[in-house]
């Protein structure tokens, strides 16, 4: 038991703050309005969809065509592959998203170009179209403030990988619109009400750089040693509870038992509760006990005298010598009222 | 040194120390237990990463090229023939160029060279796209069409789809949609486990989600209870200094 006592304590001084920081953001989790934290107060969710003129639309085997030959003429340059065409649209014009490197997920890197669906011309998601797809998508009453390019990643989508452009509004929410470079895609919507549960996300996952997932070596580490701390504490509880240490005081009756000093004379009479044990039990009745570690069985220094034929325990074994131990020695915070007649302060 | 037991009325000074270790002692005899089931599940979701967890690791993503494709099927005929044509996609099907297209809910595969309709694709082909697609080593132990009531692990949106079982490490399982020929799930026991881990977790044990009552209990007392260690933990520290 003293190994895992100790263990306990050491667990706890490495983890423990953050021990508490999980179960304040796990407890900020379940209280949290999860609307706000998406992010999305101003976000329209559906596009209108544009009519499209089917006679004018090139064919995508056209596009096919131009890059094979393209290829053949240009030796030196890799091949580029087209894995897939989508006919989709940007505002109100009708596109094609050429896919040259398909991805597993569309925020992992991906690679597109995008053409003009009627005239085959290609079309660049620049700073002006950004801002316009943008604010296609928004509902607020904010203006646009500024537009900035993002090479790689940003902290609002830390899982995104792909270039994007973001849109910042000047409404009370500080909303930040984020569109890919590659594809015109609407990334997604953020706001102070988004950031504010990031925050804690990133404090339970203990993601502070910003990674976007929870397999940081930081939190592994943690994790471990917090495995240790909860096994060390379970172990700990059933143990007090099999030494009775778990007991209601109320239903329980009183008795008187007598005190004695070092000395063995009489010092009078103290009513105990048979199920509070006698550490806290003499300490109600004024009587100081020295205790250090204020009833943990950890650092031996309420020692009383009881009868030798006191039931002994893990703890008293670890604290008291067994000579101690054979005179009726025990520990006080580790005793219960039972059979006792007599306590002998000794200290 | 002798003591002196002076019989007093007034309560015994209140101890910090005390009051602290009863309220840690009593609250860990109820919430010990979600303690070791917090720390043990939140130990499995860091230690495995979420990609292999997502079954990344089970596909090849293979990237076939159009390029040189014959595709002699317009996207005009298309659009003649299916008006309603939504989301409208030339990419491929195993080896040939197809179109995918979403008409209402449903998932349309034409050839794209031919016109044909392809859709819904057969056993023969769901399998070879699985066969394809997939990374292990092991035989395919079982194959079933599923068109209702979708186990936990599949989205309903999906369905039909066929579910075709490897012989693996880990029983890995490729669902291919039997309407789109795309792989539409990919799963291994550790996701599985995974989706019960986080269920136990958030203390989410009748789908009502991170923001039940049972957790709010267990989090606001179990903050208390850490609270409480943490005081304890300072007395017993600066104890040691002490002595
Ligand atoms: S009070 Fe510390 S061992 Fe009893």
């Amino acid at each position: 038991m003293t190994a895992i006592k100790k263990i306990h304590k050491w667990a706890s001084l490495i983890v423990g703050l953050q021990v508490l920081i999980w179960l304040g953001s796990g407890f900020y989790f379940n209280l949290m309005d999860h609307t706000k934290a998406k992010g999305t107060q101003y976000r329209i969710s559906n596009v209108q969809p544009v009519n499209i003129e089917i006679e004018r639309l090139i064919e995508p085997e056209a596009l096919l065509k131009k890059q094979s030959e393209q290829s053949k003429n240009d030796q030196n340059k890799s091949t580029i592959t087209i894995v897939s065409i989508t006919l989709s649209q940007l505002l109100s014009q009708p596109i094609y998203v050429i896919n040259q490197n398909r991805a597993l997920y569309p925020h992992f890197l991906n690679e597109y170009t995008l053409v003009d669906a009627y005239s085959g011309k290609e079309v660049i998601i620049d700073a002006e179209k950004a801002e316009k797809l943008a604010s296609a998508s928004y509902k607020g009453p904010g203006e646009v403030i500024n537009v900035s390019f993002l090479e790689n990643g940003n902290d609002d989508f830390p899982k995104e990988q792909n270039a994007t452009w973001r849109v910042n509004y000047d409404d009370e929410l500080n909303t930040s619109i984020y569109i890919e470079v590659g594809s015109g895609r609407l990334v997604g919507h953020s706001n102070d009400d988004k950031r504010f549960a990031d925050f804690f996300f990133m404090l339970h996952f203990m993601d502070y750089g910003m990674e976007g997932n929870f397999n940081s070596v930081q939190i592994i580490l943690f994790a471990f040693i917090t495995l240790w701390l909860t096994l060390t504490g379970f172990i700990w509880t059933i143990e007090l509870a099999l030494n009775g240490q778990y007991q209601f005081t109320l239903f329980s009756k009183n008795r008187a038992v007598k005190l004695l000093n070092k000395k063995q004379q009489p010092l009078g009479e103290v009513i105990l509760n048979a199920h509070t044990n006698l550490l806290d039990g003499l300490t109600e009745n004024n009587i100081n006990i020295p205790s250090v570690c204020g009833g943990g069985g950890t650092c031996g220094s309420c020692r009383i005298l009881l009868s030798p034929a006191a039931p002994i325990n893990q703890a008293e074994r670890e604290k008291l010598s067994v000579s101690q131990l054979k005179k009726g020695y025990r520990l006080s915070c580790q005793q219960f009222l039972a059979g006792n007649k007599t306590i002998t302060l000794v200290n | 040194m002798q003591k002196e037991v002076i019989k007093q009325t007034t309560k015994p000074p209140f101890s910090l120390l005390k009051a602290t270790r009863k309220t840690h002692k009593w609250l860990m005899l109820f919430l010990g237990v979600q303690f070791v089931i917090w720390s043990v599940t939140g130990a499995y979701m860091v230690f495995f990463n979420i990609d292999y967890i997502h079954g990344d690791t089970l596909v090849k993503n293979q990237q076939v090229s159009l390029v040189d494709a014959n595709v002699n099927f317009s996207i005009k005929a298309l659009l003649r023939q299916y008006p309603l044509a939504k989301k409208i996609e030339l990419s491929s099907f195993l080896t040939k160029p197809v179109y995918r297209f979403k008409v209402g809910e449903d998932n349309v595969l034409l050839d794209a060279n031919s016109g044909r309709l392809l859709s819904p694709i057969t056993k023969i082909d769901a399998v070879a796209v699985a066969q394809q697609e997939y990374t292990g080593e092991g035989d395919i132990v079982s194959i079933s069409l599923i068109t209702e009531n979708p186990p936990f692990e599949l989205r309903a949106s999906v369905l039909p789809a066929w579910r075709i079982n490897f012989d693996d490490f880990a029983e890995p399982t490729l669902y291919v949609s039997a309407t789109s020929g795309k792989i539409v799930g990919k799963r291994h026991e550790f996701w599985r486990l995974f989706d019960w881990i986080f269920r136990f977790h958030v203390m989410d044990y009748q789908d009502s989600e991170v923001d039940n009552n049972l957790l709010f209990t267990f989090s606001f007392f179990g903050l208390l209870a850490g609270l409480s260690g943490l005081i304890l933990l300072y007395f017993r520290l600066s104890n040691k200094r002490a002595q």
